[in-house]
């Protein structure tokens, strides 16, 4: 996965700053024995860390493996691999954490993550 | 720049059911056979939009469809602001054989999607005969709960982002973007807990696993359409409970989501046509 320039591309996003200009929470992405921390802040991505980290805080996690995330990755997913929610209906990725906030953040976050997969094609 | 009027009109009819006065929004266009739609849960009528404008179902097809009493402009039940909302079994069955006896419609064929295309199978079980044909898209006997639809209306969550942004992903990625934007805004005009409240009917009430076996498809012929790229009501998921139902006929729809008819009205409409033409000629 390329993190170049994650943040650019989702503070460029007019979709995030037309549906979440108000959203700040700070997530952990398990990807594989990788991790990553992203704090959002007021619908910007403020930083972007890579682990690994010794308890890391954040409001709530997203995990799944190396292959989960490269699948979801995809600039165009297979079928049924196009969102986190149908790797929680197979147990591929688990949420943790604080599950109001992951709702109440939920469109913020799938357009944040919209952007791992516009650079699917370096994963 | 001229202006068009779209064929669709739209009008309320109301009748009591359950002993409580109902006013009820729906739309239509077309003439002929009339072709019962129901909506997803969450949303209204208007995902049928593009059905409703499409002369190739609507120059044989009388295509009605109405908002769930609580959904769209369909009135909530004098006393609303009292009761939580539930959807039942019971009472959406109840409600669709309501609307068809108010509304005159003889031997329709009834088209339901999500939990308009559960219901189908209830109806199938118990009312096969009064239907002409049941055409149930992304239908399936149940859908594991693999996700908390309580925080859909907690105060502290936004309910109108929170209920599209868990419907978003349903939707195949390459389905036209005004289309797929045009269902989220449905979902973001729903009231506060009715999603919540189908959910209740999806994922707990409504699970006909063990029963569906017991369809009888010489009363109703009934077709399974299901898009390809939904995760809630997979197409294994629907080949499973088509293959316990003798005479089930099933196509699995490629590049459709969950939504088809509303976020892709033109490629729904093209895997559409074969199953109509099949029940007009039979009819």
């Amino acid at each position: 996965m390329d993190w170049n320039d994650f943040a650019g591309r989702v503070n460029a996003d007019p979709l995030v700053a037309r549906l979440a200009a108000e959203s700040s929470f700070d997530l952990l992405l398990r990807w594989g024995d990788e991790e990553h921390l992203l704090r959002v802040r007021d619908g910007r991505l403020q930083a972007h860390r890579a682990g690994p980290f010794v308890m890391p805080q954040c409001d709530f996690a997203l995990s799944g493996s190396e292959d989960a995330w490269a699948r979801f990755c995809q600039a165009q997913p297979a079928p049924r691999d196009q969102d986190i929610f149908a790797f929680f209906r197979r147990g591929e990725m688990t949420l943790t954490g604080d599950t109001r906030k992951f709702y109440a953040h939920q469109m913020c976050l799938k357009l944040v993550l919209a952007q791992l997969r516009a650079a699917g094609d370096d994963a | 720049m001229s202006a068009a009027l779209e064929p669709i009109t739209g009008r309320y009819v109301r009748f009591a059911f359950e002993g409580r006065a109902q006013r009820v929004y729906f739309e239509e266009a077309g003439q002929g056979i009339p072709l019962l739609c129901l909506h997803t849960a969450g949303s209204d009528s208007r995902q049928f939009r593009g059905l409703m404008n499409d002369a190739r179902v609507t120059d044989r097809f009388r295509v009605v469809a109405f908002d769930l009493p609580w959904h769209g402009k369909s009135s909530p039940p004098a006393g609303w602001q009292l009761e939580q909302y539930r959807l039942t079994s019971a009472t959406y069955t109840g409600l669709i054989l309501a609307f068809v006896q108010a509304m005159g419609l003889e031997k329709p064929v009834v088209m339901g999607c999500s939990i308009g295309g559960r219901i189908c199978l209830h109806l199938a079980l118990e009312h096969a005969a009064r239907f002409r044909a049941i055409v149930g898209l992304q239908s399936a006997a149940n859908t594991p709960r693999y996700y908390d639809p309580a925080w859909l209306a907690h105060p502290e969550v936004n309910g109108q982002l929170a209920s599209a942004a868990t419907v978003m992903g349903l939707m195949c990625p390459g389905s036209p973007e005004a289309e797929r934007w045009e269902t989220l805004w449905h979902y973001m005009q729903g009231g506060p807990g009715i999603f919540r409240g189908d959910l209740y009917f999806y994922q707990i009430d409504g699970d006909y696993r063990g029963r569906v076996k017991d369809i009888d498809t010489k009363l109703a012929p009934y077709y399974f359409l299901t898009g390809e790229y939904d995760y809630s009501c997979s197409p294994e998921d629907t080949q499973e409970t088509a293959a316990a139902i003798a005479g089930a006929k099933v196509r699995i729809m490629r590049n459709l989501g969950h939504f088809p008819m509303s976020e892709n009205p033109q490629a729904f409409v093209g895997e559409l046509l074969p199953v109509l033409d099949e029940i007009a000629a039979a009819s």
